[in-house]
């Protein structure tokens, strides 16, 4: 799908916009929009769909394409020429993705498989460290998403990373974090699951065993503050080598793994202009489908998997994500406050 | 090609042997977490997805299309909205 030319022909011809399933049954605005254009027709089970339509309403199709194209440009000149068809702003109320926080922060998130070689060093991920894929050519090409970075984007309110700034800093002194920043680093982002794909991964509050953050201050000068990050988290089943004999071993899912950061404070901007994080995890047990399966990324043993957290730029509106690719479950998970 | 960078890059990150717990963190050297990050981080060619520029929500892709006189593209998924590799 992801080609040089079907990336060119969606830049220069289409406003590609990437949302979850359940906005089609929304009340309101954008609800009606999709439910006009008979979306609820192609959209008809929770998996990922791909769906192009007019700014008049017209379902012009699935994949992006030329011939999706040529039924728009045969549409009225009314319903396809540049500022036709006026769309009002949506009232505030009748928004079903949330936007990011006023005077926020927003980091990307992304989420890697790996692997080790003989010598126990880190290495990427083949199709052979996967043994229900078995270094397979076709089960690789098909399971490509499985070697690729997955990102989403962690969003911190202007008072949170405020409070990551020390008032009078001194080298060598350690801040800690507060929980409610911790606990979403955990239950939201460092999730094994964002890694393979960007439905649910949520992680209960239940399950979370360690989510702790330290500052350390590392150096300071008028103009900036630099701050080492340092933290440990640990959710779900504590290891257990003899039960860990997955695909299809008896160890509940786990996960584990450090947490280091390199954070730069402008004292003049009064902003982070570094925000850069690893979390060299490893996963073991039984992920499950929906159905309790075995899943494909299952492993024998503690695998591993790392995430990197990065400042966003702002340069594209993909940076407005709703974190785990579902604002609005994500926060009535608990995401800013009380949890589940 | 870029599994060898990518392999390349993790020959440098000896020092790493899996998670240690957080009672006494040691901060990695710049070096070692410089080299960790990016190679966690996507990869020239890799997440080809985020080379488009996704709207988060239907009605500022829908304003933008009818300014624009373009189709809307949407990829919708169920948790949660795609820009993965699903």
């Amino acid at each position: 799908m992801w080609t040089d030319a079907s990336i060119k022909l969606i830049k220069e011809n289409f406003i590609a916009a990437a949302v979850p399933t359940e906005v089609q049954d929304a009340k309101g605005p954008e609800g009606e929009f999709l439910r006009d254009a008979g979306i609820k027709k192609h959209w008809v089970t929770s998996s990922g769909y791909m769906s192009c339509v007019s700014a008049s309403g017209k379902l012009l199709g699935g994949a992006p394409s030329a011939k999706v194209l040529e039924g728009f440009d045969k549409l009225p000149k009314d319903e396809r020429e540049p500022g036709a068809v006026t769309v009002p702003d949506l009232k505030p109320a009748e928004k079903v993705i949330p936007s990011p926080p006023e005077g926020g922060l927003i980091l990307k998130v992304h989420g890697r498989f790996m692997s080790r070689d003989d010598e126990g060093q880190l290495r990427a991920i083949k199709g052979d460290d996967f043994p229900q894929i078995r270094g397979k050519e076709s089960s690789i090409r098909s399971h490509q998403f499985l070697f690729e970075p997955n990102t989403e984007y962690m969003w911190l309110t202007k008072e949170e990373w405020q409070s990551l700034v020390p008032a009078k800093p001194v080298k060598g002194d350690k801040l800690p974090v507060a929980s409610a920043i911790s606990e979403r680093m955990a239950r939201f982002h460092l999730s094994p699951r964002r890694a393979l794909t960007s439905e649910d991964g949520i992680v209960a509050k239940k399950d979370i065993k360690e989510a702790k953050l330290t500052l350390v201050i590392d150096d300071v000068s008028p103009q900036r503050i630099r701050l080492l990050l340092v933290g440990f988290v640990h959710h779900g089943s504590d290891y257990d080598n003899d039960k860990a004999t997955s695909p299809n071993g008896p160890l509940g899912f786990g996960y584990e793994t450090p947490i280091h950061g390199v954070l730069e404070y402008d004292r003049k901007k009064e902003a982070f202009v570094r925000f850069d994080i690893v979390a060299p995890g490893e996963v073991w047990g039984r992920w499950g489908d929906a159905n309790g399966k075995s899943q494909t990324i299952e492993r024998p043993g503690r695998s591993p998997i790392g995430f990197a957290f990065e400042l966003a730029t702002g340069d594209s509106p993909t940076d407005r994500l709703p974190p785990a690719g579902n604002g609005g479950r994500a926060l009535r998970a608990g995401y800013f406050g009380a949890s589940k | 090609m870029k599994y060898q960078r990518l392999a390349a890059v993790a020959v440098l990150m000896a020092a790493w042997a899996g998670p240690i717990r957080a009672d006494e963190p040691k901060p990695l050297p710049d070096d070692q977490f410089d080299k960790l990050h990016q190679l966690i981080k996507p990869q020239a060619g890799e997440s080809r997805w985020m080379e488009i520029h996704w709207y988060p929500n239907i009605w500022e892709a829908r304003q933008k299309a009818a300014k624009e006189g373009k189709p809307l593209f949407i990829w919708a998924g169920s948790g949660g909205a795609p820009a993965a590799g699903c």
